[in-house]
């Protein structure tokens, strides 16, 4: 708990620092970027993990949210540890805590 | 994409379902261990389908016994595969290979060769040149250098400014640009203008020189038309070019003999074919099909074998000998005389240049069985002015006369 908390208060810090400087934080990994193509492909870059995995329902792990995508038919074309990126009918994106 | 797609086929790749409970996990796990997994497709609540690389299929053990997930190949795709499917068929192989090296072969040398047009130099000239400076059909890409192409082209053609062969895929342009000539010097040496013929004078159009005689005066060959000598107070003598246009109307007379008997050669319509298929510059010809001929006129038709403008070395050559036979005959003199008069006539224009004939008159004689004597006595307009270098005694003298 301890250590979730320094954890918090790190990325904190880090995110004050990179405001300070106008970087994009992207680079250090303290957000995602989300990029829609028309209504049946999304790409998510910099998300953390896969929580649940169907072809209506995908949660992904992203740092401070959840990203829920739903949607049918709903395929993983490519994945790797940076990005990951979806194809099927898109319904609903939505950013959840 | 399909980038991908040929690299994935090109590397080979295995179709898997994976069964489990924990198949997030087992898909974050592929993830950080660097492994190349795509198109992976939900069949269920605990099944899916994916395709994985094979190095990345051999790491997945580790994974499957951590996250309890059984694996199952669907299929083997790839060009690894396939090739191990197919490597006990020899002929496939062999067949693939010559495939392979004919169209590298094919596409490494010129078949197709084009000139530039737009030029007064004949096409066939061009070719031949072309040839001569090294680049025919079957020369291969390498050996073309455009710069030694050109250097040798501009050397033997002299009405060339400038040549560039053009390669596009296995066809070759070639550009030429001709030499412009330099306009004509007008003359500056003194000279008067005489009467080339005997004549009526019906125009003149003085523009240098001395007016010496004027219009509806009669001259006779040779007469002093225009002085070359200008001699004023102010001036004094000096000596010009005269240049002028005068027209006279003019008698003229040709007379020519023409023989009733010609030979003539007539195609019987009698035809044979032979067919040559050309591979490069191997012929290979067909029999003849038909009846052979002691006299013949020939004909060929070529067609080169080509996709769009890609063009091989195989030709089709359809070759046609047509009978021809010789006879001598004697002619109606009714014809002998007009191709007489049609061919005076035309000498006689050809002679006018610019002028006409105003009137015609043909004297036809019968010499003997055999032979006839046309003459054609003509009145016509032509410029008779010519040109004579002036030799100072001698046209001071005809001018002071």
């Amino acid at each position: 708990m301890r250590n979730k908390k320094r954890k918090q208060e790190a990325a904190s810090a880090y995110e004050k620092v990179f405001d300070a400087l106008s970087l994009p934080k992207t680079a250090a990994g303290l957000t995602t970027t989300v990029t829609i193509t028309g209504k049946d492909s999304i790409l998510v870059e910099g998300y953390r993990g896969i929580i649940k995995y169907s072809d209506t329902l995908v949660l992904l792990n992203a740092p401070k949210y959840i990203i829920r995508i739903t949607g049918v038919d709903l395929e993983i074309t490519e994945i790797a540890c940076e990005y990951i990126s979806l194809r099927g009918v898109i319904a609903a994106l939505e950013y959840t805590h | 994409m399909a980038i991908l797609d040929i690299l994935n086929f090109s590397r080979g790749y295995v179709s898997v379902k994976a069964t489990g409970e924990h198949l997030e996990r087992f898909i974050n796990m592929c993830t950080c261990e660097n492994i190349n997994i795509w198109n992976v497709k939900s069949r269920g609540l605990s099944t899916l389908t994916a395709c994985v690389s094979v190095k990345g299929f051999f790491l997945l053990k580790n994974i499957c016994r951590k996250t309890g997930t059984k694996i199952h190949i669907i299929s083997k795709k790839g060009l690894p595969f396939l090739s191990l499917r197919l490597r006990k068929r020899i002929g496939l192989l062999i067949g693939f290979a010559v495939f392979v090296l004919a169209s590298f072969w094919l596409f490494s040398h010129i078949w197709y060769i084009d000139v530039d047009t737009s030029t007064s130099i004949p096409s066939e000239e061009l070719l031949s040149q072309l040839e001569l400076a090294g680049v025919e059909k079957g020369t291969p890409l390498r050996q073309i250098d455009p710069n030694k192409v050109q250097a040798r082209l501009l050397n033997l053609n002299p009405r060339l400014v400038w040549a560039w062969p053009h390669v596009r895929g296995n066809s070759l342009y070639l550009e030429v640009r001709e030499k412009v000539s330099v306009p004509e010097i007008l003359p500056t040496n003194p000279c008067n203008i005489v009467a080339s013929h005997s004549g009526l004078i019906t125009s003149m159009l003085v523009k240098e020189g001395r007016h010496v005689v004027t219009e509806d005066m009669y001259v006779s060959e040779g007469q002093l038309l225009v002085g070359g000598i200008m001699d004023s107070v102010a001036m004094g003598v000096r000596y010009v070019h005269a240049d002028a246009e005068i027209w006279a109307t003019t008698e003229e007379s040709l007379s020519e003999t023409f023989s009733l008997i010609t030979s003539e050669t007539n195609r019987t319509g009698n035809n044979s074919v032979r067919y040559t298929l050309k591979f490069g510059n191997l012929p290979i010809s067909t029999p003849l099909i038909g009846k052979s001929f002691a006299a013949y006129e020939t004909e060929d038709t070529e067609s080169t074998f080509h996709i769009g403008s890609v063009y091989f070395p195989i030709s089709l050559i359809k070759t046609e000998y047509m009978e021809t036979l010789t006879e001598t005959v004697v002619c109606p003199q009714e014809q002998i005389e007009q191709e007489a008069q049609q061919y005076l006539e035309t000498l006689l224009q050809n002679s006018l240049k610019n002028g006409m004939i105003l009137e015609k008159r043909f004297d036809i004689q019968k010499l003997d069985d055999k032979t006839i004597s046309v003459t054609l006595n003509a009145v016509c307009s032509r410029q008779i002015a010519l040109a004579e270098p002036i030799e100072e005694e001698i046209n001071i003298g005809r001018e002071t006369d």
